[in-house]
């Protein structure tokens, strides 16, 4: 499986993202510009966090329109694999490959700590290595995180399994059914605002974001016909 | 207009005083200088680079006090930042600067653009910033809802400007005090890490080379924030209160992965770089001239404006942010545009170098300055200052004993005095983890992060204890470094070195200067005895509000190296059963202490003195001791004294402890003495680490496994729960901050 | 040249936290008249005379970039015709 970290100006987990699969899983992994128009020989790409183009505007609402957003979309469509985490799940959103959209914490600050978290969904391509109904902590640093959608929308994630990480305990955003991480209808695609890669070692507090990335990492490789 | 002021005029009409320039210097300058007078233009970039703030004219005296080299230092002050090798080729880059009128005027701005411009002087050098420590002092928050406006709007710039750069914000320390309720101190400490041979200095050398603009472009903001930085901060000067820059957090981490990408990939192309900070583009090409013993001719025209019609003048002394000047090889000025390109960022040659070190500007087709370089930055008068010990230190006394009668009572109220209490409130709004090397974030003594690709660890920490200073500026000197030597060593660190922030009021009142000179010495001589020299720091004097001075604060910002970061020691206490002991002697050191001014309501007295020697004896000891893996937590006594100490140690563990400090009085538990520590140690290593501390360590008991502290004093015990004194602990700033009065 | 302001607010439903803290500080300042503040901000754009279509054009960049719908609306108004 060969790894697409994609780095928007502004960007800053990209670092994170890549030295998760590069120095602790020893994946095939590259960092690829925000500037390129194609994605081709990858098999998953991944949207880090950061404060693409500033976070002004909307967050993540002026990296849809990159380069790279169609190649990321053609990936989306083809089967192939998609995360985004913080910055990456809200552009996301606004590129439309999830649905709802992330408003400024209720608190109206940023806040970065370790939240405990209930995987909801272990049938995704990111999370089979986790149990259903297991608890897992993980950092978060954001400003803008409380997940909104209205109501109609968000029974369909409901209806449908969609919904993969919800926060334990307290909620720290204001996130409407404690949501803090979302799968397409496919569950090929996946946004979260916790950061799985902050939480691959020992060392740094924690190793609950390594199964995440193991569990991708698992996956069979999608080839599209016109590989 | 005023820039059609002639020379003669400027010589009758005296508007220089107005910009902190006074008649002495302006005659010196033009009689023994230039031998002519100065226009209009070249009037204004004296008066800025002849500033303290840019000069550093009345501190320079004091400042020789400091050592400044060592076997592992490379750049000391006078760079962007200081150069310290960490092994391998390796090298880390600090600085602390302080922005603290500003910050006072506009925090949320304040805050960011002191952020901002530590971050340029760390990747001007050629490092990638890795982490930031702020130090910040407020007035009291409880009952002023103004203060906690403030302090939330500063915290907040701080947040945002660093978190949208990618740069873990670890630690830091916030403080409360009435003294900076007019005057806000914010320090702001940053690190970087490069390899030793991506090094860069500030030099422009080499005929017909480049000078090129990079970066965003000029305004009118902040013209004379250095002058401004310069004076005093009295009501009546509300009017140049505008003077505030506005910070652009993207811009910067443009500029700065462009910079790297230059320094780091074309190290041939460029020459020299620096960061355009206070007194703008004169500053930065003066500087840079002289480094490189050049001339420098620029063309104003050529300076991206964001308003039209600017003069000279402005040009030259804006202080918009997130602007770098590079002098680049002639013949790659197009090359260094395509890197720039990449990131959007346009970048401009304004000028070339020439020989014979004129300092030449054009502007709208006439040479507005044509003066020698080493006047602007070599020749600056040193002011002598005159100086006289402050009338309330003329003779010792000794502080009183406070009297306190409930262990448990006081110590419930200790932890819940906003300097000692949970900062947590602010630090979880700063991305502390950012960049996954984060060891030990903010809430220890020392921030630690790991160097990724190697086994080593760096520890880092900000300490200013403006009490102890105004109380004895020689020892609270000293320990104002060796406070900060006792964090880097609690996390099993061997200090390398150290960069400060001093914070003082007016230097021409002789009693300040005083205050100046002898907390210089004690910090000077703590350095020289603790091997950690000054490698950069920043001087900011007039902090005063309506003729009130803040107290003499004097920020010391400490590195050092972890060897094996699997051996970093946290303050945590770690199993049950583990030994506890104190080290070091705690008497009656209430002067300056947190207990004195919550139960005095004021601080005074005269601070014990401290053997340096002996403290850097000890340090040693235990430093060898977590270094041979003895060690499973340590955590030195500061703010709180060893009450608060304690527990800090238990919290967020579920252990307890019982101890017996037989003779120690109920009071004693809240003294603050320096160079004490608690620390646990497993019961197999007890008898090594007795051996190795000697008497430095008293054995004082054990950790439990039930959440309880006991504590047996000399006449009663205090019995607390861990888990409701944390609650205190953490609920006590959030409550403060939300609250309405 | 014309320029339109186009203002950009939370849909009613959706919990506007701003709005609310500065409900509560208008009350710390006595006007408790002051039943509920919204906060949005507003958009200036300037169009030059190349302009054909107005109100498309303002709909094209409202709905493409200014407005996130999924919790926002937007309204405008001209500010200064084109004589």
């Amino acid at each position: 499986m060969k790894i697409a970290v994609i780095v928007f100006p502004g960007s800053n987990c990209d670092v994170d993202l890549y030295e998760a699969f590069h120095s602790v899983l020893g994946a095939d992994v590259e960092y690829v510009s925000h500037r390129e128009h194609s994605l081709a020989g990858f098999d998953a790409v991944m949207l880090p966090g950061g404060f693409s183009y500033g976070d002004y505007l909307r967050c993540g609402a002026i990296a849809r329109f990159a380069n790279i957003i169609p190649a990321v979309r053609q990936m989306a469509e083809d089967g192939k694999f998609v995360f985004g985490t913080c910055n990456g799940f809200q552009i996301l959103t606004e590129m439309g490959l999830l649905p709802g959209a992330l408003k400024q914490n209720d608190s109206m600050q940023f806040v970065c700590k370790t939240v405990d978290l209930t995987v909801v969904n272990d049938q995704t391509a990111f999370t089979s290595r986790y149990q259903k109904g297991q608890t897992i902590q993980l950092p978060i640093a954001h400003g803008d995180g409380s997940y909104y959608a209205d109501l109609q929308t968000i029974q369909q994630l409901e209806d449908h399994h969609q919904v993969v990480f919800r926060y334990a305990g307290e909620n720290p955003n204001g996130s409407l059914h404690d949501i803090a991480g979302i799968c397409n209808r496919q569950g090929n695609v996946l946004g979260m605002m916790p950061h799985p890669e902050r939480a691959v070692e020992v060392l740094l507090g924690g190793t609950d974001g390594l199964p995440l990335f193991q569990s991708l990492l698992d996956q069979q490789t999608v080839r599209t016909e016109a590989e | 207009m005023e820039q059609a002021m002639t020379p003669e005029e400027i010589k009758e009409q005296r508007p220089y005083l107005d910009w902190s320039l006074t008649e002495h210097e302006y005659n010196y300058i033009a009689d023994s200088l230039l031998h002519r007078l100065p226009n209009y233009t070249e009037t204004g970039l004296f008066a800025a680079m002849w500033s303290e703030h840019c000069s550093y004219k009345k501190s320079k005296p004091v400042l020789r006090l400091f050592p400044n080299s060592g076997p592992r230092v490379l750049q000391g002050p006078g760079e962007g930042a200081g150069v310290v090798d960490i092994d391998d080729g390796q090298a880390v880059v600090f600085k602390a600067e302080s922005h603290n009128h500003p910050t006072t005027v506009e925090p949320y701005q304040g805050a960011a653009t002191g952020v901002g411009g530590i971050l340029r002087d760390i990747f001007s050098m050629g490092a990638r910033p890795i982490a930031s420590l702020d130090s910040l002092h407020f007035g009291e928050i409880k009952d002023d809802a103004t203060m906690r406006y403030k302090a939330e709007q500063t915290v907040k710039g701080v947040g945002d400007y660093g978190n949208c750069m990618g740069i873990p914000t670890i630690g830091g320390e916030t403080t409360f005090d009435p003294c900076y309720a007019g005057n806000i101190l914010l320090n702001a400490f940053s690190l970087g890490i490069m390899d030793q041979a991506d090094m860069k200095r500030g030099n422009a050398s080499g005929v017909g080379n480049a000078v090129m603009y990079v970066g965003a472009k000029t305004g009118r903001d902040g013209i004379h924030g250095a002058t401004f930085a310069s004076k005093d901060f009295s009501a009546e000067h509300a009017t140049q209160r505008s003077a505030v820059q506005v910070g652009d957090p993207f811009m910067e981490k443009l500029l700065m992965e462009a910079c790297l990408e230059v320094i780091r990939q074309h190290p041939y192309w460029l020459v020299g770089i620096q960061d355009m900070g206070a007194a703008g583009i004169v500053s930065s090409s003066a500087e840079m001239a002289s480094e490189g013993k050049s001339g420098m001719d620029l063309n104003l025209d050529l300076v991206p404006q964001r308003e039209p019609g600017m003069s000279a003048y402005e040009i030259m002394l804006s202080e918009s942010q997130e602007r770098m000047l590079l002098c680049v090889e002639k013949g790659h000025e197009k090359d260094v545009q395509q890197i720039f390109a990449k990131y959007e960022l346009e970048a401009v040659v304004i000028g070339r170098i020439t020989a014979g070190g004129q300092y030449v500007l054009h502007h709208d087709g006439q040479i507005v300055c044509d003066i020698p370089v080493h006047t602007l930055v070599d020749d600056v008068l040193e002011e002598p200052s005159a100086e006289k010990r402050p009338v309330r230190l003329s003779e010792a006394t000794p502080a009183p004993v406070p009297v306190v009668t409930d262990a448990l009572a006081t110590l419930k109220q200790i932890l819940q005095q906003p300097t000692v209490a949970s900062a947590r409130y602010f630090t979880q709004q700063y991305d502390s983890q950012v960049r996954t090397s984060t060891v030990v974030g903010p809430g220890s003594d020392a921030g630690v992060l790991r160097v990724r690709g190697t086994e080593k660890g760096l520890a880092m920490t900000t300490d200013g204890n403006g009490r102890f200073v105004y109380l004895d500026p020689y020892v609270g000197g000293i320990r104002a470094v060796a406070e900060a030597a006792a964090n880097i060593v609690a996390a099993g660190a061997e200090p390398l070195a150290i960069t400060d922030c001093l914070n003082y009021g007016d230097p021409n009142d002789p009693e300040i200067f005083w205050e100046l000179h002898h907390s210089v010495k004690g910090m000077a001589d703590a350095c020289r005895e603790l091997e950690t020299p000054v490698v950069s720091g920043n001087v900011s004097l007039y902090n005063e509000n309506n003729g009130q001075a803040i107290h003499p604060t004097s920020m010391v910002g400490m590195v050092g190296l972890i060897h094996d970061i699997q051996r970093v020691v946290t303050i945590k206490a770690a199993n049950a059963g583990d030994r506890v002991y104190l080290l070091g002697k705690i008497g009656d050191d209430f002067a300056g202490s947190e207990v004195q001014k919550m139960l005095d309501g004021d601080i005074s007295g005269t601070l014990s003195p401290v053997d340096i020697k002996e403290v850097h004896a000890h340090l040693k000891d235990l430093l060898a001791a977590e270094q041979a893996g003895l060690v499973n937590s340590a955590h030195d006594i500061s703010e709180g004294g060893l009450g608060a100490c304690l527990s800090e140690v238990l919290f967020g563990t579920g252990l307890g402890m019982d101890l017996n400090f037989g003779k120690m009085s109920t009071a004693q538990l809240f003294a603050e003495p320096a160079n004490c520590f608690v620390i646990t140690v497993a019961p197999e290593n007890q008898q090594e680490i007795e051996q190795r501390l000697g008497d430095w360590a008293q054995l004082a008991g054990e950790v439990t496994a039930d959440g309880r502290l006991k504590v047996a004093l000399s006449n009663q015990e205090l019995v607390a729960d861990v888990s409701e004194l944390e609650t205190l602990y953490e609920e006590a700033i959030p409550c403060l901050m939300k609250s309405k009065a | 040249m014309t320029t339109v302001r186009i203002f950009v607010t939370y849909k009613p439903s959706v919990f506007d936290p701003q709005g609310a803290a500065i409900t509560d500080a208008i009350h710390t300042l006595g006007h408790d008249e002051v039943g509920s503040v919204a906060v949005g901000r507003f958009f200036d754009l300037s169009f030059n005379d190349e302009v054909t279509d107005l109100d498309a054009a303002i709909k094209d960049v409202a709905t493409k970039l200014l407005v996130n719908f999924n919790m926002e609306t937007y309204h405008y108004q001209v500010l200064e015709a084109a004589e």
